[in-house]
């Protein structure tokens, strides 16, 4: 009788003391976690703050950089049209149409005069990065950027298709340009470019259309997730060559009597 | 009573739960905008690299040009000079841009094969590529100068396509650029010269003092559907 009225007693003890110690686990890590978020959120804030400020002073920078650029390239303008109305006035002044007629054919074929027409225009851009996609075996970012040989191969395939004035990111193509990577930028005619990427051609649309979709450049690069933007146009405009002519011809000599 | 406190601990565990669950997203999260933030700030940095070194390079552009443009101011009244000065532009843009046959110091790149394996248009973009690279001011592979508009088309098995015209193994492309510049860039590891090794291509390169370069033949470049912009 004693033993029987004793045990339910010491089972009822024994969950009470249970449910105190469970209790006390839960509100001892309650209280850890609680410290451990609180601290992160303060790190945090102060961090973002920090952060904010140097970012806005990198952009302050940069911004102020693409005007001293620009007001530059104004002023480049500036002399290249000097040394052009000198052509023109003189061929104007010489009264002969004929002088007037070639010095423009000329200047057309040098890709020297802004020209508008028929034609495309394209943009590149490396492909959009995927969360947690780096953590994948088979992920090589070099497939996913756009390289100085997918500029070329899409130059090639435009030029394939007849196109007659391309211009990346207004830089015109002329003889002697050549996309050339430099790191994360494409240098073209001397000057530094980074994604995206402009491409304008005057052409036959159709015809070059086609001709850059169905090519391994295109098809590859799209395989990959690069962003391939290809658009037909009734009118594109491309600029003219803008930079100093001497340094492309220093080394060059006239041949005086073996002209084909 | 019993049942009450089972559920009070059922509260604060659940409670903890989810307190739990928010502390590990918060973690993962700002570890994800730490990584943008860093690209942000490490994109604007090389922005801001690129448009300096454009900036030098444009400046010194400039002025080489106001030094060039200062002739136009002397020679002004004075027509003979005047007509030198004109006939010596139009030269220049006409020699730049390959109407006019051109000579100077520079390379003969040859690419052969002996065992009849092709060589592929991607070949020869790649050597004009890197003679391009180191700055070359006129090329021409088999005597058919290399303009803006010149296309690399592959043709069937033995013969590529270049300004419109037929042209077949050995490959000579001539260039007139520094030719050590060029024997660097060809001879470099993972060069062209290595690179082309791997499919069997043969790349024989010369140096010479007096290489001749043609005109560009006149209907290849075209511009009938070029109309220019006013200013």
């Amino acid at each position: 009788m004693h033993w029987e009225v004793n045990k339910p007693k010491s089972v009822v003890a024994m969950k009470k003391r249970d449910n105190s110690f469970i209790l006390f686990i839960v509100l001892f890590l309650f209280g850890i976690v609680l410290c451990v978020q609180i601290r992160s959120t303060l790190d945090a804030l102060e961090k973002k703050a920090a952060s904010a400020v140097k970012l806005d002073d990198l952009k302050k920078r940069c911004d102020e950089a693409a005007d001293d650029v620009d007001r530059i390239k104004a002023l480049i303008d500036e002399e290249n049209k000097k040394g052009d109305n000198f052509l023109e006035d003189f061929a104007v002044k010489s009264g002969d149409s004929s002088l007037i007629k070639e010095l423009e054919t000329i200047k057309l074929q040098a890709g020297w005069t802004d020209v508008k027409g028929p034609g495309l225009e394209i943009v590149l851009n490396d492909a959009v990065r995927k969360p947690g996609e780096e953590l994948l075996a088979d992920y090589d970012p070099n497939k996913k950027i756009i390289h100085d040989s997918d500029i070329m191969e899409t130059l090639n395939e435009l030029k394939k298709a007849g196109a007659q004035a391309i211009s990346i990111n207004g830089e015109r193509i002329i003889t002697a340009s050549q996309p050339v990577c430099t790191g994360p930028t494409i240098k073209i005619n001397n000057t530094r470019h980074a994604v995206p990427y402009t491409i304008k051609a005057i052409g036959n649309p159709d015809a070059m259309y086609d001709g850059l979709s169905n090519s391994r450049v295109v098809q590859i690069g799209r395989i990959y997730g690069k962003q391939i933007d290809i658009t037909k146009s009734n009118e594109v405009i491309v600029s003219g060559y803008k930079g100093n002519l001497k340094y492309l011809i220093s080394g060059l000599e006239v041949v005086e009597n073996e002209v084909r | 009573m019993k049942l009450g406190r089972n559920v009070s601990l059922a509260i604060v565990c659940m409670i903890l739960g989810i307190i739990l669950a928010w502390q590990f997203q918060s973690i993962t999260q700002k570890k994800a905008l730490e990584g943008l933030k860093n690209k942000t700030s490490e994109e604007l940095r090389d922005q801001l690299l690129v448009l300096q070194g454009n900036y030098n390079n444009l400046w010194k552009q400039y002025n080489k040009l106001q030094e060039d443009n200062k002739k136009i101011e002397a020679i002004k009244g004075d027509t003979d000079e005047q007509v030198n000065y004109y006939k010596q532009q139009l030269q220049e843009i006409k020699m730049m841009s390959g109407l006019l046959a051109v000579k100077g110091k520079g390379v003969i790149v040859t690419l052969s094969s002996d065992n009849g394996q092709n060589i592929f248009d991607d070949d020869i973009l790649d050597v004009l590529n890197e003679l391009r690279a180191s700055d070359a001011q006129a090329i021409s592979i088999n005597d058919e100068r290399i303009v803006a508009m010149t296309e690399v088309r592959e043709a069937g098995d033995y013969y590529i396509v270049v300004n419109g015209k037929q042209i077949s193994p050995p490959y000579v492309i001539k260039a007139i650029a520094d030719p050590d510049n060029v024997e660097r860039a060809f001879n470099m590891m993972e060069g062209v010269k290595e690179r082309l090794k791997e499919y069997n291509i043969d790349v024989k390169l010369e140096k010479q003092d007096n290489i001749v370069i043609s005109q560009v033949s006149g209907p290849v470049v075209k511009t009938d559907m070029l109309t220019p912009v006013e200013k």
